[in-house]
């Protein structure tokens, strides 16, 4: 009984300790590669991730409230961490075969569109990829991802 | 039973081993094994497609069967109704009542005169009347009718009514061709119920003309109607050897796994009975804490249970967070990680709990003073991480647990409760064991005053100590009342655990009631929060919308429509409804997905105007006039400026669409949007697919939207009128380069918190505030008891399981009398409450009712003087003329009938889609044509979208026409919505039905106190116990009862204390007679011997050693027989016999001590016993417990316990309580008779025990003793170990 304390504080610092960051979390596994904050630089990372279906290559850019629409029904404005694993499973459902953005807009409103091959249940597809930046504070963050 | 065999058959090792081995071995097996499958699959490939493309048609054939039988069901049934029909005034009535009365509102009933005329119908009927009339249909057996909208499963037979005959036909939607918004539509579909059946691609060509697919990767077959013949053709992909054998790999591997958990499993339950073995629970803790997280990890990682469940459970929208590296991605991941957390913090506060109450429990007050402050900063945390939790519970969600209508949550609402229950129980549990291990090692307080003192400093303490810690961080997860409230409630927990001397049980029932408040307090709080950030979140959907969103989503759509098989097919035949097919394609494209006004528009390949769909009746007017396509325009977007209004603009692109390289037609895409607003709020919800959005958190009704363009106020939508002031207020709350801004307003004196963001477009500077009234955000009773009621579901569940598992005597409650008290004031009190909210319930329905009908009434009325004012101005104009002036001029919609048929519609682009159907409502038709009534309102429904329609007769120019109002577009609602009330009620009528509950369990014991304490006492009494008495403050019939069964039970006692010493004077006086008559016996003959003795002394005759011999041994067999007189007597004197039998002293203990439940003492049982079997006397069993718990009553003590242990041939009972002690030089004498150190006692008790152990070969010692408490040891022998005990008579 006199080390109850002591097993307490294990507890703490390995069930509870990490709950801590559970508000505050940005993303699993993200990269640990210096953020761009060229907007060409985050399309082209955001191509990288989704040809790939590697969520973390772009889950730094994700913003607070992201908002998706995509082929599969879903609709709506995400946290970081919904869309982290909502995409993860939306690409384990429709792998990518190859992705390539066939137009990048920058400016104050940047967006880039492009075009997505994919399988699902050994069938190939396309769907047409919309992707938007906008300004939070200094950063740019991902506004709106839409897969239709 | 199981459980116990279970536990004997697996906590031996050796017979544990085999099945792990077993297990694991089996698991290695199937990894072995799974590439024998695989190739076994790929050879024997070929006839298994075979043999699946055979069972897929069956199956298939099997289905559509099922829904042919529906359909021919329902025909015999309608049609014998309908030929029962009887020639009277009630027959239209009568008709419509039976043509709508199928229970499937989907399914459409019509009825058609021989002529093929409507004679009847129900809501949404299928079969369009230009069609019919045209067209050939096979009758008495089933076909598919393609509609605009929908594909039927039909049937048309003859059916005679009144001797006439007619045409029945029933249709069954099978498939439908468009998308409604997601909370509105209602899917219809036999491919995806085929897709779902087979895991493949299904295509059905509804039409018994169309050939086989020619693709290899494809199967087809015919589909064929009840009598053989072909209806349709049916195309499903093949599956592929390299899909089936992913399949077969990922089956094995989840085999694996299950194995793999089995075989964990097996040895957690062989090592549970040596965990419990081990000596020190914190050693324990550290061990369980250390599996705990192992085996989290473990299944975590084997993929359970994730891999094998599909649906909300897995699904990270209902939750997900990042933290463990995904041990919470979803929120059955989460649910299970908590349920881990839960089981250590169950574990440490029954420890806490057992240690605490242990009676050589020693307080150490160092640990309190030294532990206080690390402890408190430790709650703290723990609480930091608490909130952190709920507060991702409703951030990473699209969960809203307030704002959802429903009384009784959804599945996925159930799981995330809780889960949210169980991680505040144990985070709660946890800090109150620390606090409680805390409080305990102090010493008892001299008087209750500086107890009360001391534990008010200590709460104003950790009070101050908690806002500090709030004040002292970056980002708070508190403010000062909300930690300020969870500190005194756990304060409160603590408190009442320890005033009533809590058990485990009682304790987590406290704990819980805690732990579910003060979730539910957070949860509301950062629902707060979220409805604060969802202001924020309207302000950038408000903004989201772009040119650059709006020309992707035109080129998006005319990509996708291009390919439509449908839309070629059409273009190709020249023959379909335009209008529908534009609204098919609309409805899949990606122009649905946002609430943007928006057109699809077909041409025949002369670009001739085929059809088009709107999503808004009056933009389409306008768009007509201005959209005029060229073949320059294909393959380019044209953006167009609107002439008439400036701040519109339209975006629009052209496709020209081939069928193999052959031009059959083209499709249009136009965007029309506000330059400033982008979103268009009059488009129909269930059309609206953007809105879902903006009606996140908050309903979108209840915001107020203000927009500036270049700080000029442009647009302003809801109730808030905006001053100039408010003007001036927003826009220096965004000076200085700001983006974005909070700001309180105040408006007819309530205040609105909002939120303004500068977003730059076109060049302008655009301002969006999003304001709601303060009292929307406000905490709430409601919300906190929708939750309160479900977390008090699973408290129910909770108090079930303890009484079915635990309370053996559930019955005995059932029928007590402090239960049926409060059964009847539950009952009585109630059932009027339910009856009034049932009342009120329907009271405001109809109310809504009233209002929604005035509304359109109204309507009604201005649409009525506008014609009546047309008539008298224009008499000779065309009446449809002067409907489209009305809809140009008044730009209303409405619906005009003609008879049963529509007549005008300015509603066109619905009507003209079919959304809403081309013939009068059923019921509205018998009310107004056939029963002559003036109005009727009717409900209407696409898909799961509602509305209400009112419908009047008019009259223009003498001719009678129906006037049908209704609010398709913008959904009406009463004073208070349906939903709305139901949460009003709920709120109120859950915190009443709580406060009766509350109150009455209060009264019941209250009134049934004095009985329990009664029949307590008396069964005391039963048992021997003539020391009871029963204290009581109230006055009236009981108190006399209660003093008169204390009187009972003096007189009783000193009865028995007369009665007992005159027996003790009668037999001693008996026994004197006998001592004096038997020891008389004997005296005789010594005194002859003697006086004998004597004369030959005198004589000198003593040298005759015979005779002298014979004279003394006579006198010494007297006195040997006066000896053995005196020995009988003194048996005799000694305790009557016993009752000797086999006992189970364990329920024996349980019962004694529920005689003193209603005592001052908490006296507690603690052994894993589950029988102790002796050879004794149950009565004097009881007796010697009774006697030991009086004694430790008497000597102060306020806790007893008794623990029960077992050696070989041996039970050890240790009686333990903390009472005064008995002094050093007492212990010698306590089980002396007559020794007391009390006023009233006899001095027997003990000595009486003492005897009773001693008869049944046990033994009694005082253990130990102090001014802390005394602990006696009873040492009884086994029962079969003391065979000679039954020959004990003493």
């Amino acid at each position: 009984m006199k080390k109850f304390i002591s097993v307490l504080l294990l507890g703490f610092v390995l069930f509870l300790a990490p709950a801590e960051a559970q508000h505050r979390v940005t993303g699993k596994g993200q990269s640990s590669i210096s953020q761009s904050q060229d907007p060409v630089d985050i399309f082209n990372r955001i191509q990288s991730g989704i040809a790939t279906s590697n969520v973390s290559l772009f889950s730094t850019f994700l913003s607070d409230q992201t908002y998706f629409s995509l082929f599969s029904g879903l609709n709506g404005y995400y946290s970081v961490n919904q869309s982290y694993y909502l995409l993860q499973d939306f690409f384990n459902i429709y792998h990518p075969l190859s992705f390539k953005f066939k137009n990048i807009k920058n400016g104050k409103s940047p967006y880039a569109t492009g075009v997505l091959s994919y399988e699902s249940k050994s069938k190939r597809e396309v769907a047409q990829v919309y992707v938007s930046l906008e300004k939070t504070g200094t950063d740019w963050k991902i506004s709106q991802i839409t897969i239709k | 039973m199981i459980k116990n065999f279970l536990y004997s058959f697996f906590s031996k090792k050796k017979r544990l081993l085999p099945f792990v081995i077993f297990f694991l071995t089996l698991a290695i097996l199937i990894g072995i094994y799974s590439p024998y499958a695989v190739n076994s699959k790929r050879n024997t490939w070929k006839d298994e497609i075979e043999k699946r493309t055979a069972f897929v048609e069956g199956e298939t054939a099997k289905l559509l069967l099922q829904k042919e039988n529906q359909l021919v069901s329902q025909h015999n049934k309608l049609s014998t109704e309908l030929s029962q029909l009887e020639n009277d005034k009630s027959f239209d009535k009568e008709l419509f009542k039976i043509v709508t009365s199928a229970e499937d509102k989907s399914i459409s009933v019509q009825l058609f005169t021989i002529q093929r005329d409507l004679f009847s119908w129900s809501q949404n009927p299928a079969i369009e009347l230009n069609t019919f009339k045209k067209q050939k249909f096979p009758v008495k057996e089933s076909f598919f009718y393609s509609s605009s909208l929908n594909i039927y499963l039909t049937y048309i037979d003859t059916v005679r009514i009144l001797n006439i005959s007619y045409l029945l036909a029933i249709a069954l939607p099978v498939e439908k061709n468009y998308a409604l918004r997601k909370n509105f539509d209602k899917p219809v579909s036999f491919t995806k119920q085929l897709e779902e059946k087979f895991e493949t691609e299904f295509e059905i060509s509804y039409s018994p003309f169309k050939s086989k697919s020619n693709d290899g990767r494809k199967q087809s077959f015919d589909a064929k109607n009840i009598k053989g013949n072909k209806i349709a053709v049916v195309t499903f992909t093949k599956p592929l050897l390299k899909t089936e054998i992913e399949n077969i790999r990922d089956r094995f591997s989840k085999y694996q796994t299950a194995l793999i958990l089995l075989a964990v499993f097996v040895v957690l339950l062989g090592i549970y009975k040596d965990f419990l073995k081990i000596k020190y629970k914190s050693v324990q803790g550290a061990i369980l804490l250390f599996i705990l997280i192992g085996l989290r990890y473990i299944i975590f990682n084997l993929g359970f249970p994730s891999d094998f469940l599909t649906g909300q459970l897995v699904n990270p929208k209902f939750f997900s967070s990042a933290w463990g590296g995904g041990l919470v991605k979803s929120p059955i991941e989460f649910l299970i990680s908590n349920l881990f957390f839960f089981i250590f913090a169950i574990f440490v506060f029954r420890s806490v709990i057992a240690e605490v109450r242990k009676t050589d429990f020693k307080r150490r007050p160092i640990i309190f003073y030294i532990g206080y402050l690390p402890a408190t900063f430790f709650s703290f945390l723990i609480l930091r991480g608490l909130a952190a939790s709920v507060r991702s519970i409703i951030f990473d969600s699209n969960l809203r647990y307030f704002k959802d209508p429903d009384l009784i949550p959804g599945f996925i609402v159930m799981v995330m409760h809780i889960t949210l229950l169980l991680l505040s129980l144990g985070f709660v549990l946890i800090i109150v064991s620390v606090s409680i291990y805390l409080i305990s090692n102090l010493k008892p307080f001299n008087s209750s005053k500086i107890k009360n003192v001391f534990f008010a400093i200590a709460y104003l303490v950790t009070l101050f100590l908690g806002i500090v810690f709030v004040k002292f961080q970056n980002e708070p997860l508190y403010n000062i009342s909300l930690i300020s409230s969870i500190i005194s409630l756990l304060i409160v927990a603590n408190f009442f655990i320890l005033k009533t001397k809590s058990n485990f049980i009682n304790g987590t029932v406290i704990a819980t009631v805690i732990a579910s408040i003060t979730a539910i307090t957070l949860l509301n709080y950062f629902n707060s929060d979220l409805e604060k950030e969802s202001l924020k979140k309207t302000a950038r959907e408000l903004n989201r919308q772009n040119e650059n969103l709006i020309r992707f989503m035109v080129q998006q759509s005319l990509t996708s429509a291009s390919q439509s098989t449908e839309l070629k097919d059409a273009l190709m035949s020249n023959d379909a409804n335009f209008n529908a097919l534009a609204f098919n394609l609309w409805s899949k494209s990606a122009l649905q997905g946002e609430s943007v006004n928006s057109a699809i528009v077909l041409y025949d390949r002369n670009f001739k105007l085929l059809g088009q769909f709107s999503t808004s009746n009056k933009d389409k007017l306008a768009f007509n006039d201005i959209f005029t396509p060229e073949i320059d325009t294909i393959s380019a977007l044209n953006e167009f400026d609107f002439p008439q209004d400036s701040s519109k603009r339209m975006i629009s692109g052209l496709m020209p669409i081939t069928d193999k390289n052959i031009l059959v037609g083209y499709i249009a895409a136009v965007s029309i949007y506000d330059v400033h607003l982008f979103l268009d709020f009059n488009i129909p919800a269930f059309l609206a697919g953007g809105q879902a959005a903006l009606n996140d958190a908050i309903n979108f009704e209840n915001l107020n939207i203000f927009t500036f363009i270049n700080s000029k106020l442009v647009n302003v939508r809801g109730t808030f009128q905006p001053s100039n002031r408010h003007v001036e207020l927003i826009l220096s709350a965004l000076s200085n380069e700001k983006t974005e801004a909070w700001l309180p307003l105040n408006f007819k004196d309530e205040n609105y918190i909002s939120f303004a963001q500068v977003t730059n477009k076109n060049e302008e500077e655009k301002i969006t505030v999003v304001a709601l009234k303060e009292k929307e955000l406000a905490w709430s009773f409601f919300n906190f008891f929708k939750v309160f009621i479900v977390h008090s579901i699973f408290l129910i569940l909770f108090f079930v399981v303890i009484f079915v598992n635990g309370f053996r005597k559930k019955r005995e409650i059932l029928y007590s009398f402090r239960a049926q008290v409060l059964l009847s004031f539950l009952i009585i009190s109630i059932i009027p409450l339910i009856a009034l909210a049932i009342y009120n319930r329907h009271n405001a329905e109809e109310k809504s009712a009233v209002m929604i009908k005035n509304t359109l009434s109204d309507r009604m009325i201005t649409i009525e003087s506008y014609l009546q004012n047309k008539r008298i101005a224009k008499p000779k104009s065309d009446f449809a003329d002067v409907l489209k002036e009305a809809e140009s001029d008044l730009r209303e919609s409405f619906l005009i009938f003609k008879n049963d048929r529509m007549f005008y519609s300015a509603e066109s682009n619905l009507t003209g889609v079919r959304l809403v159907p081309a013939v009068l409502d059923p019921n509205a038709y018998v009310d107004l044509v056939k029963m002559g009534y003036t109005d009727y309102t009717a409900k209407g429904a696409i898909d799961n979208y509602s509305y209400v329609t009112y419908y009047k007769k008019i009259s223009y120019n003498d001719v009678s026409y129906i006037l049908g109002v209704s609010d398709i577009y913008n959904n009406y609602k009463g004073v208070v919505s349906t939903s709305d009330f139901d949460v009003f009620l709920f709120g109120v009528y859950s915190l009443a039905v709580m406060i009766i509950i509350g109150l009455s369990t209060l009264l019941a014991n209250r009134i049934s106190a004095p009985i329990r304490k009664l029949t307590k006492a008396t069964r005391s009494l039963a048992h021997g116990d003539l020391n009871v008495e029963i204290e009581m403050n109230q006055k009236g019939e009981i108190t006399e009862l209660v003093e008169g069964f204390n009187l009972m039970t003096r007189e009783l006692k000193k009865s028995q204390e007369d009665a007992a010493s005159l027996e003790r004077e009668i037999a001693w006086k008996e026994m004197a007679r006998q001592v004096a008559h038997e020891i008389k016996n004997p005296l005789t003959p010594m005194k002859l011997s003697v006086q004998h003795l004597l004369m030959m002394l005198r004589d000198r005759k003593l040298n005759n050693e015979a005779g002298t011999e014979r004279i003394l041994s006579t006198v010494l067999n007297q006195i040997e027989n006066l000896n053995q007189i005196a020995s009988e007597f003194s048996r005799f004197a000694r305790m009557p016999n016993f009752n000797l039998e086999t006992i189970d002293a364990l329920p024996i203990i349980r019962e004694i001590i529920t005689l003193f439940t209603e005592e001052n003492i908490a006296i507690s049982l603690n052994t894993e016993m589950e029988s102790i079997s002796i050879t004794g006397d149950e009565f004097q069993f009881k007796r010697m417990l009774i006697n030991f718990v009086r004694n430790s009553i008497q000597a102060n003590a306020t806790v007893i316990q008794i623990s029960v242990s077992e050696s070989d041939k041996n039970y050890t009972l240790l009686i333990t309580d903390n009472g005064t002690g008995i002094k050093e030089e007492n212990i010698d004498k306590l089980f002396e008779k007559n020794f007391t150190t009390k006023q009233t006692g006899s001095g027997i008790g003990l000595k009486l025990s003492k005897r009773f152990i001693e008869a049944i070969q046990g033994e009694i010692k005082v253990k130990s003793t102090s001014d802390a408490g005394t602990t006696f040891e009873i040492t009884l022998l086994k029962s079969g170990d003391n065979n000679n005990a039954e020959n004990i008579t003493d």
